[in-house]
């Protein structure tokens, strides 16, 4: 009894047996009233009675046609032996049995009396008129009263209509437990569902999410559900990554101070090297010297990034504009991209920001700076912003060929590249400082056929964005 | 008519032509609820079984069996006789003793078909049933599943529905 469903069937049967037990006790007492006024014993008695008036009234006659008979009072029909053949039937009954005289009734449903006496002739009889008392009709309905009297004698009819109306009640409530259990069922199988999905959420399916049921109550909380789950889950992922990031900065922090530490002295001594090498040996010593401090010198370019990476820069949040800003970024990237077109899909409402400008810029100025290369001369780079569950939204499209499978799953992890700019670290700072700023990067379906991302951000307050 | 050799039993036999009668003193059937249902003027059907046994509880050797049906005038006080089947035959203004006797004389078994010799002794059963001897049923029978015929079923009395009693007698021979 601990299942929603079990505690909805027992809250029916509870509801429903109560009046169910009050309807049956006020019918089986009128019933009880009712049958109280049978009138069995009465007719039965009545019955008897007048089966014995009847039956004196019959012997009476009966005897007085016989003494008239045989007194020669009354006249008789003959039937001779002789005509045998052409008597009644039950003149010829008698004749054949062994009684010297008989009494019968005849007539339309027995209203006269037949004396039937043998003689050495044959047999007379001698019959009366009983004044249309008709004797067999009489016996007939004694028949079927009495009959009546022992059908209703050889019933319990109190228990008959008791037992039939108990019997056709608990039909009728078990049919209607059926729609109930169904009903029941489809009420808790959400709920079970929901709690299901639950606890396989905490058990750590993060993935784990449930079918809408509809839109009462239950529906809402599956959907309730759903959006918790979704929010967790980014959460968790951006947990996650931070956490990630937070130990790759602090491997790179090392790796830098250590690199620093080491490439100073190195220059001064290849520096003080060159100084003190002879004259004669310079040309020779000038040019290693060179490649050696180039070498030196992109490490040092690479320290710096690495340093930057580690860095962790102010927010400072402020107000403003996002389309200015993507409009700013991309004049800015123009004159080193010129031969890249650029077009826009700006929501004209000017979505505003409330986030680190800095930040933000950085973020933009690396999508953007990616998406020209990607785009290559002749490309092309649209960029697109709207305002979507209260985040503000801008997102950065390319022509180039795309991203392949693993760079879509490894696309911000921070990674040493040999390209000419850059160290593959900058859609790592730029999905970390997003994520800082409390909202993020993600990856969305090119709208000019190569890559294209997505960038949230948190949208300025109402009263905020007023003020602007 | 030849009368078999009588044994100090409550059945006793005799054979009148190649027909074998059976008699029996104590066997009386119009009585108890029988009579009951006779007297409120209602007909009652007994069907009667003689069978012939080669030993006690043994094999049988033939058997028939009879119907009737009883009546009773409640006017003359009387009972008449039908007897069921081909040919019918009917009887009336019988004392109940006649009306039993009358049943029992209509019994019969052809006495070539036992296929027994004089010396060869056997048994008789007679037994007698009575169907539907209770209340008769009020419903109809496209009513069984209607409320009426399920308060009826309901509400009937258990009682004995069917009476029946049998007696065996024997060695009997064939005179």
């Amino acid at each position: 009894m601990h299942s929603l469903r079990a505690r909805l069937i027992l809250a029916f049967i509870i509801a429903t047996l109560m009046p169910l037990g009050a309807t049956i006790w006020i019918t089986t007492s009128l019933l009880e009233r009712s049958l109280g006024y049978a009138t069995t014993e009465e007719l039965n008695r009545l019955s008897r009675t007048l089966e014995g008036t009847v039956r004196q009234f019959y012997q009476r006659e009966r005897d007085g046609l016989k003494r008239e008979a045989l007194d020669g009072r009354v006249a008789a029909t003959s039937y001779p032996v002789a005509d045998m053949n052409a008597w009644p039937e039950d003149v010829r009954a008698f004749w054949e049995s062994g009684e010297p005289e008989r009494s019968s009734l005849s007539g339309p449903g027995g209203d006269h009396l037949d004396f039937m006496r043998k003689t050495n002739a044959g047999v007379d009889v001698y019959r009366r008129d009983l004044g249309a008392i008709r004797m067999q009709e009489l016996s007939e309905e004694f028949r079927r009263t009495r009959e009546l009297v022992g059908s209703l004698e050889s019933r319990d009819l109190r228990r008959g209509f008791t037992l039939t109306l108990l019997l056709l009640v608990g039909v009728v409530w078990l049919i209607s437990l059926a729609p109930l259990l169904f009903i029941a069922h489809r009420i808790s199988s959400p709920i079970r569902q929901l709690t299901a999905g639950l606890t396989d959420f905490a058990a750590g399916e993060w993935d784990r999410r449930l079918e809408k049921g509809g839109d009462d109550e239950v529906g809402r909380a599956v959907d309730a559900f759903n959006d918790m789950a979704e929010q967790l889950r980014r959460s968790r992922e951006r947990l996650v990554y931070l956490t990630q990031m937070s130990s790759w900065q602090s491997l790179a922090r090392k790796t830098a101070h250590e690199l620093k530490n080491s490439l100073t002295p190195i220059r001064l001594t290849i520096e003080e090297m060159l100084a003190r090498q002879p004259l004669a040996d310079r040309a020779f010593m000038d040019q290693a010297v060179q490649i050696v401090v180039s070498e030196i010198e992109t490490l040092e370019r690479r320290v710096r990034a690495f340093s930057e990476f580690a860095r962790e820069p102010p927010a400072n949040p402020e107000v403003f504009d996002l389309n200015v800003l993507i409009a700013e970024r991309v004049a800015l990237l123009k004159p080193a991209h010129p031969e890249t077109a650029y077009s826009f899909r700006l929501d004209v409402r000017g979505p505003r920001v409330h986030a680190g400008t800095d930040l933000v810029k950085g973020i933009l100025t690396n999508l953007l700076e990616n998406a020209a290369e990607a785009a290559g001369p002749g490309g092309s780079v649209m960029t697109i912003s709207h305002s979507q569950g209260g985040q503000a939204v801008v997102e950065v499209h390319d022509s180039g060929p795309g991203l392949s499978d693993e760079a879509r799953r490894t696309l911000f992890e921070p990674t040493i590249t040999f390209k000419k700019r850059g160290m593959g670290l900058g859609l790592s700072i730029a999905r970390k400082n997003a994520l800082l700023l409390g909202g993020d990067i993600t990856l969305v379906e090119g709208a000019l056929g190569g890559a294209g991302f997505r960038v949230a951000l948190p949208s300025a307050p109402e009263s905020a964005a007023a003020s602007v | 008519m030849a009368t078999a050799p009588l044994v100090a039993q409550a059945l006793t036999i005799r054979t009148v032509a190649d027909a074998l009668h059976v008699q029996a003193r104590g066997f009386s059937f119009i009585e108890g609820p029988v009579l009951t249902r006779l007297r409120e003027g209602r007909s009652v059907r007994i069907d009667f079984e003689m069978t012939v046994l080669s030993k006690p509880e043994g094999p049988v050797v033939k058997q028939t069996m009879q119907g009737f049906t009883l009546s009773f005038d409640l006017w003359e006080e009387r009972y008449a006789v039908s007897r069921i089947g081909s040919p019918p035959r009917s009887i009336s203004h019988l004392r109940p003793r006649d009306a039993e006797t009358w049943c029992l004389e209509n019994l019969t078994l052809p006495v070539s078909s036992l296929g027994l010799s004089r010396d060869t002794p056997f048994w008789i059963r007679l037994a007698y049933h009575v169907p539907d001897i209770g209340p008769e049923a009020s419903e109809a029978p496209g009513e069984r599943y209607t409320l009426r015929g399920l308060i009826d079923r309901l509400s009937r009395r258990r009682e004995e529905a069917d009476l029946a009693k049998s007696v065996d007698a024997g060695p009997f021979r064939l005179p």
